[in-house]
């Protein structure tokens, strides 16, 4: 199926996303922070990039910005899974480019329907 | 005349047998104090306060001087701090390494129009600068004028009413900015200043500006340095906190009400000991106001810090440190045995005056005499023997307890073998490095008497990299 | 002197005995973890398998049969923390299922302080609805911990019943409990809408008084703003700081004669949330107003205002423009500054 990169640094979290969303047949690569992230979608190539905001070293609106400045990842979807759910917090994601904002806690099915969806719009 | 050094000597022992005995209630109030604060915020669940729009803003000040090295890594540190609402405002003091340029290169920066207010007196300020990438980052830059003056202009164009003063080599945990405003919410009429712990990074391991895994330093001076750390904020302030006499919070992680801090003039400009100066007349201003209020230390939030590793730096900094003490201790010395103070007056001045600020003159002189008494046959073996047991073992057990206090409640250190060698330290502790300490704090005290003010200056090793950079500042414990 | 020896010599027995004491349960429980590493990581497994199949616990009764109770109710309380919607809901089963509900609200009446604090903290956690009377007679706890815990999980468990307790525990001016439980009043929404008008109109001390009128903006109840603007002549500055605030929220344009009246209020603070609550309001009759302010003594209003004039569009650039050319030297300084920040597109901090 797809593969997916989820940066998370809440390792409970990331367990949760990586059995559920293998259960489903995602291959799912973990980056615990931003600078991580951005060699990993060098190297792998993700079709969805499943990103938190706040992380160390680098933040996800830095990452996010980095991966849609670059040609070769601008197209990749980024949904973003963040503790901020304030309107600013998700009105800024957005506008930064990603495609989707959930707020944690969250709930797969929701989360799944997200996740389809972004992949079919990136086809 | 046998009778007179006897006297002298049983002087000294009932000195240092009250100094262990003190020690030893402080560290009973902390361990208590230290197991309620446990229990109380175990289960508290710190991610999700990051969504509230009720918690205050703060102002994060790192002052920078001469850090072209590391500051980009600090500050990005500083910008992935777990906070719903904060500024990171960075003060360049005037460095003349290119401090400013690494700055602007790493983070976009683009001047802006200046205004602030001028709240407090501070040297001239050249500019501001803001950041295209992170909207909460604010870079002052500003004629050389110490860290207590770069302190004040950063309070000056800060914006949110709570400030944070850091180092700018010290790491602050993601959740300890959260933890350490706990306080100042829930009592918001009484909090006016909090500090957290600082613990001694050496040894453990750095990635991009966090600690990722705690270890201990394999050599002798920052090992020893990790256990002092440990046995001053566990059970000192701990307990000092617990009676609501908190004399110092750590100028490498406190938190103010912006305020209150305003209202008693800011830092001393020029000061050699800033942070313990601020707290002094902060106390001193609050009690003669007769108003009610809280300062608090709390064990958990941490700031890792990078202490001296060569014998010049730790002897410099623990000189500045003696005389930066001595100097809040005089300049307030109104307040020692006052009972209009309260506690403070009556129990928390008094013994920074007694224990602190003379330990060193008095200890170094404890030891002289009593080995020459010793050698002249004035007192026998079996009183030196006690002496000896008094001053050193006891010490000893004591930091031991500090580092039981540690492996009680936060456990840190997760390997055995790391605790067994903090034990050991606590004893080794007594093979030249108390002496040592013990040399440069009272030759602190000399400078003092001399009128000696200038800044020591540290060499760090900076996180990260091995270049080394100069800084005039370094982390109070 | 003898004594003096002894007492030492007992006092160093002591913490020598405590560390070998402390080594050893160390030691014992790294032992015990290691033994029990495989046998967890399938509990684990298990608990993760929920997020599939919520009906299979057998492993997990199990599990709680056998004694690793304390293990399988954190591994839960962990994976409930991050859930909400349905997925949630089935957390909430599992806990009933395997009576870590009845458990919990069992051990709000222990003796120890933290162990009740703790059920308290689970129970919300766990999200059922049996623990809502059982945390209410929390809420009446002797330990002052125990009942912010007990208000803070009502509050979670989100039902309408325990609101009047949770309320009157907010109100003492503890900031930390309402920051905890802030959005879940808010989802509760318009259930709870009645109850927080009603004590609005009747706040007796001025820390609940502030507490309503914040709960009211953060709630964004429409039909508060008439209360909110009589409370805008408060004698407590606080209050009057958070009214301006409110109204700022809720956004309704009726209040801008209050909050232009706020504007010249006695106190810098009430002013600046004056001037900061006008740019949300988006109503060009208050430019005027918000001119003057930006010769307010007061630092923070200038710069409000002017970042509020900013917000207002064309009208409100055009006063900053004005008062840019021929304003006090301070207010110059201001605008000067909010017009480059506006022009490079980085917000004003505050």
């Amino acid at each position: 199926m797809a593969r997916i990169l989820v940066t998370e640094d809440e390792p409970y979290i990331y367990k949760m996303l990586e059995f559920r969303l293998n259960t489903l047949g995602h291959e799912i690569s973990l980056a615990t922070n931003g600078e991580q992230a951005l060699a990993l979608v060098d190297s792998i190539r993700p079709d969805l990039v499943l990103l938190d905001v706040m992380m160390p070293v680098m933040g996800g609106f830095q990452v996010l910005r980095k991966l849609k400045e670059d040609d070769g990842t601008s197209s990749i979807p980024v949904i973003i899974l963040s503790a901020k759910g304030q309107e600013k917090d998700i009105v800024a994601g957005l506008e930064h480019g990603a495609f989707d904002y959930i707020t944690k806690p969250f709930s797969f099915p929701e989360l799944i329907a997200r996740i389809d969806r972004a992949l079919a719009s990136a086809k | 005349m046998t009778d007179v050094i006897f006297g002298i000597n049983l002087f000294m022992l009932g000195y240092f047998g009250f100094i262990n005995a003190s020690y030893l209630c402080l560290l009973i109030i902390s361990y208590f104090s230290i197991k309620k604060y446990r229990r109380q915020t175990g289960h508290e669940r710190w991610r999700q306060m990051i969504q509230s729009p009720l918690t205050p803003g703060v102002s994060v000040l790192a002052p920078a001087f001469d850090e072209a090295a590391t500051i980009e890594q600090s500050v990005r540190s500083l910008l992935m701090l777990k906070y719903p609402k904060f500024e990171v405002v960075v003060v360049n003091d005037g460095s003349q390494d290119g401090t400013l340029a690494t700055l602007k290169t790493a983070f976009m920066l683009q001047p802006v129009p200046l205004d602030l207010e001028t709240r407090l007196p501070s040297e001239k300020v050249l500019g501001i600068y803001r950041s295209l990438e992170h909207p909460n980052l604010v870079v002052l830059d500003k004629y050389n004028g110490g860290k207590a003056d770069a302190l004040n202009a950063g309070i000056n164009v800060s914006s949110y009413p709570l400030i944070c003063s850091t180092d700018a080599d010290s790491l602050i945990e993601g959740e300890a900015l959260l933890k350490v405003v706990r306080p100042f919410m829930e009592k918001p009429e009484t909090t006016v200043a909090v500090g957290g712990i600082v613990r001694v990074a050496n040894g453990c391991e750095i990635a991009s500006g966090q600690v990722t895994k705690v270890g201990l330093a394999g050599r002798y001076l920052p090992l020893i340095q990790t256990v002092e750390y440990l046995r001053a904020f566990l059970f000192g302030r701990a307990g000092w906190s617990a009676l609501n006499s908190l004399l110092i919070i750590s100028g490498a992680f406190g938190v103010f009400r912006k305020d209150v801090v305003v209202e008693v003039g800011g830092y001393r400009a020029g000061s050699v000991g800033e942070d313990v100066e601020l707290v002094v007349r902060m106390h001193r201003h609050l009690l003669e106001a007769g108003r009610k209020y809280e300062m608090q230390f709390l064990p958990d939030p941490v700031c890792w810090t990078e202490v001296p590793e060569s014998l010049a730096m730790l002897g410099r900094q623990r000189n500045r440190w003696q005389r930066g003490l001595i100097e809040s201790l005089m300049l307030h010395r109104k307040m020692f045995f006052n009972p209009k103070f309260g506690t403070i007056g009556m129990i928390g001045v008094p013994y920074f005056f007694i224990f602190e600020m003379f330990a060193p003159v008095l200890e170094i002189a404890a030891l002289v005499l009593a080995i020459a008494s010793l050698a002249l046959g004035y007192i026998d073996l079996a009183f030196f023997g006690l002496f000896m047991t008094i001053t050193v073992l006891f010490g000893s057990v004591l930091t031991t307890g500090s580092v039981l206090l540690e492996e009680v409640s936060f456990r840190r250190h997760l390997k055995t073998t790391e605790l067994l060698k903090m034990i050991a330290a606590g004893f080794a502790e007594n093979l030249g490095y108390r002496q040592l300490n013990l040399w440069w704090r009272a030759s602190g005290c000399l400078d003092y008497l001399r009128g000696k003010t200038a800044w020591g200056r540290m060499q760090r090793r900076g996180f990260g990299n091995s270049l080394d950079g100069q800084t005039q500042d370094s982390d109070r414990f | 002197m003898f004594a003096a020896i002894a007492a030492i010599a007992l006092l160093q027995a002591i913490v020598v005995l405590a560390v070998f004491s402390l080594l050893i349960e160390r030691l014992a429980r790294n032992f015990y973890a290691k033994r029990s590493e495989a046998r967890l990581k399938d509990y684990e497994r298990h608990i993760l398998g929920l997020l599939v199949d919520p009906t299979d616990i057998g492993r997990l009764q199990q599990a709680v049969d056998a004694g690793d109770r304390t293990f399988v109710r954190e591994k839960l309380l962990q994976q409930s923390e991050q859930l909400k919607g349905i997925d949630k809901e089935h957390m909430t089963d599992v806990f009933l299922r395997l009576g870590f509900v009845e458990q919990e609200i069992g051990a709000l009446k222990s003796r120890g302080w933290w162990r009740r604090l703790e059920a308290a903290v689970n129970l919300g956690n766990m999200a059922s609805q049996d623990a809502v009377r059982p945390l209410i007679d929390a809420a009446k706890d002797v330990n002052e911990d125990v009942r912010l815990a007990a208000v803070t999980s009502l509050g979670r468990l989100g039902t309408a019943e325990g609101l009047g307790v949770l309320l009157d525990a907010l109100e003492d001016g503890d900031q930390w409990t309402p920051a905890k439980i802030l959005e879940i009043l808010v989802s509760m929404g318009p259930k709870i809408e009645s109850e927080i008008l009603r004590r609005l109109a009747g706040g007796q001390s001025p820390m609940s008084r502030k507490l309503y009128v914040e709960l009211c903006g953060h709630l964004r109840i429409l039909a508060g703003v008439e209360l909110l603007q009589a409370l805008a002549d408060d004698t407590d500055l606080r209050v009057r700081t958070a009214v301006a605030q409110a109204l700022g929220i809720i956004g309704h344009d009726s209040a801008v004669g209050t909050l232009n009246g706020l504007l010249a209020d006695k106190e810098c603070l009430v002013r600046a949330e004056a001037a900061r609550a006008l740019g949300g309001l988006g109503s060009v009759e208050t430019v005027e107003y918000l001119q003057q302010a930006l010769d307010d003594p007061d630092w923070q209003v200038r710069r409000n205002a002017a970042v509020s004039l900013c917000r207002l569009g064309p009208a409100g650039k055009d006063r900053l423009q004005a008062a840019f050319e021929s304003g006090t030297a301070q207010a110059q300084r201001t605008v000067a500054h909010v017009i480059e920040l506006d022009r490079l597109g980085i917000p004003v901090i505050g």
